[in-house]
């Protein structure tokens, strides 16, 4: 059988969640949307009781990523994900404040597979998550291996 | 000493009386200087025969060394009584430098004389009671009438003065980076930090405003449902609030925004690595007109470009320097009286000092040090800008090894003056890890 996708959003800042939440909805994706609110939670979500990320073979998972986490930095999961045998084919959407060059190609030389920045011009930022959110109709998100 | 001696044993050989008499002229001249060197306190002479061993070991060399004559002489080399991991360091310089494998002993104090380059370098001899000298060492080839090789001449000077100052300016230079990368990551961190919450105070502002249409468009519905408005109900009024309370939160997050990108820049600029190069000044502020010249001629300015000195410093922060000096000339005109900017050069010693003149509104006394701070502007604000453009100038040339000053009257003008080493060399304290 086949799951819907889900999407991990992974963002300590409750308001981003919410303002993200609200454009993704905009762009009419319905999808699943799980919020995880620090670093630990977004390592016990993906990799599961075990750390291993088969908790979720099988299912098609999208992640967004912010970098600025309390408890870790997002860089981190992202080379996790990346280096999992299970997650690594998970589209990983980076989704930050930091428009650092250096950090940018960081996360491409990681694997991410697309960086976005949360600009303050909220009609720039709602632009940019609702085009995003229309780009998901398109995209073909693989399952866990 | 060994030379003239074997030049007069030589002589003597060969029985030439004429050449004895000027040989012997020689040696009396060569001994006042001799003995002039060798008695001079101040300098450790050390000569030895070819393979080393030392033959002459003056009264400076006993000063500041610790052994007699007679503790060394025909017995060591000065190779024993230097620091042996400066000596071994040497040779494997030498080694690398020369192609040719240089043993860690004498030979590496002495090959280049040997080869005869003129060598002078810094060497730290170890004093009879183990304690270290450091030392500026001169050495020369000793040779007979055939130019051979007959032994060496090693001069010294104290130099433990300089190591001092030496060594408390690479703490300086230390600290002063570690200050540095310090303020950077504050600066990065804090921009960074700052900016999330602006995130969430213009989205919900935004989406406040986008929820306001929708409560009054159905507030108007309602009314409309009633038999509309009553003439105090003030509907308009209250939207006109709202808008406004919506809108000065937007335009001040927005210009936070601003502050704090700028100061992201700011700590950005101060991470980029310095490329010394040769730039044509006259050519670079040419440039920098030809950028402004639309605005130039909106306000009817005549701007010369003198003759200019070229200089050996970073491009990319002379032309944020300048072009930020030139734009404020022209920005800051008086709208009364055509404007005139200037731009001239004096060089003295290294240094070379830029001047821009313009006839502008000039800057008034109490004003002169705030306009450096960042985020400090002065008189009339009148004219748009962020506060940030001298902020930046003064930070850049002074990594330049340069500063930056003015000179104002309020009213009728004001000269800026950049001046900079004419050559800019990379120092340690600019060398980021």
């Amino acid at each position: 059988m086949t799951y819907p996708v889900v999407i991990a959003m992974i963002e300590d800042d409750e308001g981003h969640a919410r303002l993200i939440e609200k454009n993704l909805r905009r762009a009419g994706v319905h999808n699943e949307i799980v919020i995880l609110n620090d670093g630990a939670n977004a390592l016990s979500y993906l990799f599961g009781p075990d750390g291993s990320g088969a908790v979720n073979k099988g299912r098609p998972l999208l992640v967004l990523l912010d970098l600025n986490l309390p408890d870790m930095s997002g860089i981190d999961i992202l080379k996790r994900i990346k280096e999992n045998e299970h997650l690594r084919v998970s589209p990983v959407v980076v989704l930050t404040t930091t428009d650092d060059k250096s950090e940018i190609q960081r996360c491409y030389d990681l694997g991410c597979n697309v960086y976005v920045t949360k600009p303050v011009d909220y009609e720039k930022f709602a632009n940019a998550i609702q085009q995003f959110g229309m780009f998901m109709y398109v995209m073909q998100i693989p399952e866990a291996i | 000493m060994a030379k003239i001696e074997s030049a007069a044993r030589d002589n003597g050989e060969s029985g030439d009386l004429n050449t004895r008499k000027l040989a012997e002229e020689a040696l009396l001249k060569a001994g006042a200087l001799q003995k002039a060197i060798l008695s001079s306190a101040n300098f450790s002479s050390i000569a030895t025969d070819a393979k080393g061993v030392i033959q002459i070991f003056n009264v400076g060399a006993e000063r500041m060394l610790g052994y007699t004559a007679a503790e060394v002489i025909n017995k060591i080399t000065p190779a024993d009584i230097s620091d042996p991991e400066e000596v071994i360091a040497r040779a494997a310089a030498l080694s690398l430098e020369l192609g040719t494998p240089i043993t860690p002993g004498f030979e590496a104090l002495v090959f280049k004389a040997s080869r005869g380059i003129e060598d002078i370098y810094e060497l730290t001899y170890i004093r009879k009671d183990g304690s270290r000298l450091p030392a500026v060492v001169s050495v020369t080839a000793l040779r007979d009438a055939q130019e051979s090789i007959i032994g060496y001449l090693l001069i010294g000077t104290d130099n433990t003065a300089r190591k001092l100052v030496e060594a408390e300016q690479k703490k300086l230079d230390r600290r002063l980076r570690e200050a540095n990368e310090e303020i950077q990551r504050f600066a990065h961190v804090v921009s960074h930090d700052l900016r999330s919450p602006l995130v969430n105070i213009m989205g919900f502002a935004s989406e406040l405003d986008f929820w306001r249409k929708q409560v009054f468009e159905r507030l108007a519905a309602l009314r409309a449902q009633i038999g509309g408005a009553k003439p105090d109900d003030n509907d308009d009024a209250l939207r006109t609030d709202v808008e406004e309370a919506l809108s000065f939160i937007k335009s001040s997050v927005a210009k936070m925004d601003r502050l704090i990108g700028a100061l992201l820049k700011l700590s950005r600029e101060g991470q980029r690595q310095f490329q010394p190069q040769f730039i044509d000044m006259s050519q670079l502020l040419r440039s920098t007109v030809d950028a402004l010249a639309y605005q130039a001629q909106a306000v009817n300015a005549k701007i010369s470009i003198g003759e200019l000195p070229p200089i050996t410093s970073d491009r990319l922060a002379l032309e944020q320097v300048f072009s930020n000096l030139m734009d404020n000339a022209v920005k800051y005109l008086r709208p009364d009286v055509p404007g005139s900017i200037d731009v001239r050069a004096l060089e003295a010693g290294g240094a070379i000092s830029y001047e821009i003149h313009d006839n502008g509104r000039g800057i008034d006394n109490k004003d002169r040090e705030r306009i450096f701070d960042l985020f400090r502007r002065a008189g009339v604000q009148d004219r748009p800008g962020d506060g940030m453009g001298l902020a930046h100038a003064r930070t850049l040339v002074r990594r330049l090894g340069g500063s930056i000053a003015v000179e104002s009257e309020l009213g009728s003008g004001t000269i800026f003056k950049v001046t900079l080493p004419k050559r800019w060399l990379q120092t340690e304290s600019e060398t980021m890890p």
